[in-house]
């Protein structure tokens, strides 16, 4: 039993949605149900400005919002600490939606279901060795791995780097920030 | 005219046939025929394919107007000549154009991406033409290369009803028309929005709309009743 | 009468109307969604197939997925240098464009009241050819011309198509790309390119170019290796570009001045004695007439022209020569000198002589001219090259110092509107909205007897055609082997990933095979597209079926080697500091300060454009998966900066109304830090006026409205960035 997480280093995070698109084609997914949405902040004002790009996609949080809220028990806790959905069970109420703090839930405009980031490397087939968005990363920003094996290098990378869920405790969220 | 010639019919006005062909499909006697039998099929109280009941052929029959505009029925029962049919192909059954409408279901219906890599969002080759495509290899024939790109294209829907209801399933051509047909609505809209007249077309849409509304009691059944076939 | 031979007929069936089989199987399309959404993935027939991107011109490569005859998904190949691993946001968004609903299907023909129909290739050869017979017989082959942005197979096929009819008139997008770039470099140090080697360098500079807006993978990768050994990277930019995350510094400039501040970093290392003074000596000619041209050129001088401060390049001056020679000026590419001003070649000439300064060429962390592999010499008679034709390039006596590779595109729109050209074919291209200023471009294609544009989709260029011929797209075709350079050379290859999907579409190779055989010069296309492939690889060795396994070939033996002493292909056989060329083509000698034409009246602002990450040109704006993220975040959005902002009332998201004398047009803003007060960024994708892209159409501002038709003297750019705008919220 593994408890999977990830790290993002926006420090090496040039916003270019690689990891989206890479996201939407690997998985299969409509033109419009992307599962990671961008934040960019400008950081400073001109000419001493920098830009930080902070990618956000579901955070399989441990003390998840969108499951206490779903009242078909379509968001449910899943295996190896992945939050999953059963679109069988959806209803398309969109309560979810609304409590993630991170908006990092979409609706599919064909079926009307919610969907969302999945840790897909776990359900990898072919293709993908990792997440698909660790693999497409241009830069190396990503690290995927089990948050329970002390030896894994997602659990040295947080010690390493002092990363830490964007939100702080708000939701036991497991992707860790670098920032 | 029987059903199947009906949708036969309607299958080559919409595909690519030669001049010989098309004048043959509209001589008068012959285009008068397929006005009356699509007629019927408007008014009939019957699944498709099944036989008249002596009572209802016995009943007055409601003239074609009752179920069409006066322009669209002006249209049917003056069909374009070969070269006004093959001119209003070229430009609007032709993909990429401004005025493009090709009658082709993945691009009015986009389907919910159940198959890996099959796009959504409504470009060619979505679930409906995947659909088609195994429909038609089931019944051990084969898509024809010029329709490659779109099985799903409106003159194969068409025949496929046609080639169904001569095969012997009438229930799968009942099945299929009920779940294949329901694009043409967006369809019929694209059609009405174009610079050049397309009259004769909707009208043909209309027919099929019709003859698909006609059928509806008799549905249910069948859809469900066809669920347990394989495909293989 | 009720059943017959006529109402039997069946596209399905044949003249029988009834299915074969004794049983019949027949499944309802909800049983079959259900079947399909029960399958377990993977459980198709999946193949792997080697090939290359193309929704840049980097040609990244790829392996595509293919599982029951559907592209699933996209790997980039680790041992292509260009990919490295990866691909970028287009590479997997752009391969959707073999399903686009708005993908052309048939040969179309303008009719006499204007309008597009389909017609049968035959009829289109036919007409087309005839039309340049009758051209050629008026006027010459002369009056034709071709346009492409190259490809590997266009790139082969269109210019030899072109060569046989006798035209010299071939041109590539370079004009509104990198002409002035390869121009300007080319009278310098007699090659139009090096590398950067970032990686190893201990300071590289980069003028207006990002590696993380217009992305090739390996570009991006070296950029980041370099910060992280402690490279000192230096973007120069009016805007803080994304590439900004892995620079030590962002240097804002006023646009178009490039120029001034590579003249003063050159004017404090020779003033300051801080030059590679033996390397200058050895490789060098003219040098001193530089030094002296531009003993004014002072960073207090500079200051006033670029808003840099003078320290500020005082100092980095000096940095480099502290780094030198593992530092470098970055060649840039289209950004800031690739074809934006009247100085653009001048710019590229002088980045050149500064890295000479440095005597960083060939050097670890330096600036490396690298070698690329070729096919070598081909036996077969079929594939000798048609005669040379007598004319020379449009263009060339006008000109003169544009590459001859590339020619002026633009300069050929021109000679279309005086009647000089009759006809012209366009591949790969869409100029009439992205090489200048696009209502000129209409009137003057308009001119044209005889236009034929080949592509997959209607485009703004395609729309002003006589014949437009409806080309497979890139997944659906193998093509030419791509041979490439860089540290280690290396040869890759597109193959056939999908089945041709329309099947009226055809092939680049065969299209222009078949143009060329009606026009009556079949004879120099006597052989497949294969046949060509293999004869081209087997000179390296190679053979398609080979390539195709792994996609790409490197070529260790030919790697570049540092510290390889450089060989100046110029005339003179050395390092120019002053070209006669230059000279004769009526510019200075050496490269001195040339002011952009462009001065901003009261109130307006110089505008600027460039790549978003997400996108090619205006190629990839209707691809769904990709203008969804434009419209998401506003990526079409002109930038003013916060300060010009303030001064004008407007809030980010405002709407507001962009103009200058040519044109108007509204759009939400984005008001940001990032860009110097003064200028207005608007990205070069958006504003597409062909209505049947579905996705792309009426969304977003067109930068090319407001850049008026204009040529670069000497070197023949379109001069993108020569214009200025005014911007103001709606309703102020």
């Amino acid at each position: 039993m593994a408890n999977y997480g990830m790290l993002i280093n926006t420090k090496k995070c040039i916003g270019c949605y690689a990891c989206r698109t890479a996201c939407q084609r690997q998985n299969n997914l409509l033109p419009d149900e992307a599962f990671i949405r961008f934040e960019e902040r400008e950081v400073g004002t001109y000419p001493s400005v920098r830009v930080e790009h902070v990618p956000l996609q579901c955070m399989h949080c441990e003390d998840a919002p969108c499951v206490s809220v779903c009242p078909t028990g379509a968001a449910k806790y899943g295996t190896d600490g992945i939050v999953e959905v059963d679109q069988g069970r959806c209803i398309g109420c969109l309560y979810c939606v609304a409590a993630c703090p991170y908006q990092v839930r979409v609706r599919n405009s064909q079926t009307g279901a919610v969907d969302k980031c999945r840790f897909c490397t776990v359900a990898a087939d072919d293709g993908t060795k990792m997440c698909s968005c660790v693999e497409a990363c241009l830069t190396g920003c990503r690290i995927f791995g089990d948050l329970d094996d002390p030896n894994s290098e997602i659990s040295k990378a947080i010690i390493e780097t002092g990363a830490a869920p964007i939100a702080g405790d708000l939701t036991k969220a497991k992707i860790y920030y670098v920032r | 005219m029987e059903d199947a010639a009906v949708f036969s019919t309607l299958a080559q006005c919409f595909g690519p046939v030669d001049e010989r062909e098309w004048n043959e499909l509209t001589d008068p006697a012959q285009w008068s025929d397929f006005l009356a039998g699509a007629r019927r099929l408007l008014q009939d109280n019957r699944p498709l394919g099944a036989d008249e009941r002596p009572a209802l052929a016995m009943r007055a029959r409601l003239p074609l107007q009752e179920f069409l505009s006066a322009s669209e029925l002006s249209a049917l029962f003056a069909p374009p000549s070969y070269q006004d049919k093959h001119a209003f192909a070229a430009r609007h059954f032709t993909g990429g154009l401004p005025d493009s409408a090709v009658p082709v279901e993945s691009l009015y219906q986009p389907a919910h991406p159940t198959t890996p890599g099959v796009p959504a969002g409504g470009g060619y080759m979505g679930d409906a033409a995947l659909y088609v495509r195994d429909v038609v290899d089931g019944l051990g024939l084969a898509v024809p290369p010029a329709f490659a790109a779109c099985p799903d294209h409106l003159a194969l829907e068409l025949d496929l009803v046609a080639v169904l209801l001569r095969s012997g399933r009438e229930d799968a051509a009942l099945a299929f028309l009920a779940e294949r047909f329901g694009w043409l609505t967006a369809y019929r809209a694209r059609l009405l929005a174009l610079d050049e007249d397309a009259s004769f077309y909707i009208g043909l849409i209309d027919l099929v709309m019709g003859i698909s509304a006609q059928q509806e009691p008799f549905e249910d059944d069948v859809i469900s009743g066809c669920a347990i076939d394989s495909v293989a | 009468m009720s059943e017959n031979a006529i109402t039997r007929r069946s596209f399905l069936a044949g003249s029988a109307g009834v299915a074969a089989a004794a049983a019949v199987g027949f499944t309802s399309f909800g049983a079959w969604q259900q079947a399909h959404a029960d399958e377990e993935a993977g459980e198709g027939r999946t193949e792997a197939v080697h090939t290359l991107c193309n929704a840049c011109s980097s040609k990244c490569g790829y392996t595509a997925y293919v599982v029951d005859g559907k592209l699933t998904k996209l790997i980039g190949d680790p041992q292509n240098p260009n990919a490295s691993g990866h691909l970028c946001a287009r590479g997997y968004g752009y391969s959707q464009i073999a399903y686009s609903k708005d993908r052309l299907t048939d040969p179309l023909k303008k009719n006499a009241q204007g309008v597009f129909e389909a017609i049968s290739w035959d009829q289109a050869y036919a007409e087309i050819a005839e039309k340049v017979r009758a051209i050629i017989e008026e006027d010459g082959p002369d009056a034709l011309a071709l346009v492409q942005d190259p490809r590997p197979s266009g790139s082969y096929y269109a210019k030899r198509f072109m060569t046989a009819l006798g035209s010299p008139n071939s041109y590539t997008h370079g004009a509104a790309c990198n002409l002035s770039k390869v121009s300007g470099i080319t009278q310098a140090i007699g090659a139009g390119d090096w590398v950067s080697d970032v990686e190893n360098s201990k300071m590289t500079m980069f003028i207006g170019r990002s590696y993380c807006d217009g992305i090739r993978p390996s570009q991006v990768a070296a950029l980041e290796r370099g910060f992280e050994n402690g490279a000192y990277t230096v973007m120069v930019d009016p805007r803080c570009n994304n590439s900004t995350v892995f620079a030590s510094e962002w240097v804002p400039i006023t646009p178009g001045t490039d120029l001034a501040l590579v003249l003063a970093m050159s004017n404090v290392l020779i003033k300051n004695n801080l030059y590679d003074a033996d390397f200058v000596a050895a490789n060098g000619v003219g040098f001193d007439e530089w030094a002296a041209a531009i003993a004014e050129c002072t960073p207090a001088w500079a200051e006033e022209i670029t808003g840099i401060p003078a320290n500020t390049i005082e100092r980095l001056a000096a940095q480099f020569a502290e780094a030198a020679p593992a530092a470098s000026i970055e060649p840039s590419w289209r950004g800031a000198y690739g074809c934006a001003y009247a100085n653009s070649g001048e710019t590229a000439r002088a980045v050149a002589l500064f890295n000479t300064l440095l005597g960083c060429w060939n050097q670890p962390g330096g600036a490396l001219l690298t070698s690329s592999a070729a096919a070598g010499k081909l036996d077969d008679p079929r594939f000798a090259a048609p005669p040379k034709p007598e004319g020379t390039l449009l263009g060339t006596k006008e000109y003169p110092l544009a590459a001859a590779s590339m020619g002026s595109a633009v300069f050929a729109g021109e000679m279309a509107k005086a009647g000089v050209l009759k006809g012209m074919f366009f591949y790969n291209s869409n100029m009439a909205a992205g090489y200048s200023n696009p209502a000129y471009l209409a009137d003057a294609l308009s001119q044209l007897e005889l236009m034929v544009v080949c592509d997959v989709q209607m485009s703004e260029t395609a729309l002003l055609a006589d014949y437009v011929l409806p080309e497979t797209s890139y997944l659906e075709r193998a093509e030419l082997p791509e041979f490439g350079g860089g540290k280690v050379p290396y040869v890759a290859m597109r193959s056939q990933v999908l089945d041709v999907i329309h099947p009226n579409t055809k092939s680049c190779d065969q299209i222009f095979t078949e143009l060329a055989q009606a026009c009556g010069v079949g004879e120099y296309f006597d052989f497949t597209q294969e046949e060509l492939a293999n004869a081209q690889l087997k000179t390296v060795g190679l053979d398609v079926d080979s390539l195709r396994l792994v996609g790409t070939v490197q070529f260790p033996e030919k790697a570049f080697v540092y510290g390889t002493a450089p060989k100046w292909n110029t005339p003179t056989k050395k390092v120019q500091f002053t070209s006669e060329a230059c000279a004769k083509a009526g510019l200075s000698a050496c490269p001195v300060w040339v002011a952009p034409q462009t001065v901003p009246e009261d109130g307006a602002f110089r505008l600027v454009g460039g790549k978003e990450a997400i996108m090619t040109h205006t190629q990839t704006a209707n691809i769904p998966e990709l203008m969804n993220i434009a419209e998401q975040y506003g990526l079409d959005r002109p930038w003013i900066s916060a300060a010009d902002a303030k001064a004008l009332g407007i809030e980010d998201n405002d709407e507001c109304v962009v103009e200058n004398e040519q044109h108007s047009g509204t759009s939400k803003v984005r008001v940001t830090e990032r860009i110097s007060p003064g200028v207005v960024y608007i990205p070069s994708h958006f504003g597409c006026t062909v209505p049947e892209q579905h996705t792309a159409y009426g969304f977003g501002l067109r930068i090319m409205d407001y850049v008026p038709f204009h040529i670069e003297p000497a070197y023949g750019s379109a001069m993108t960035q020569e214009a200025t705008v005014k911007i103001k919220k709606v309703g102020a």
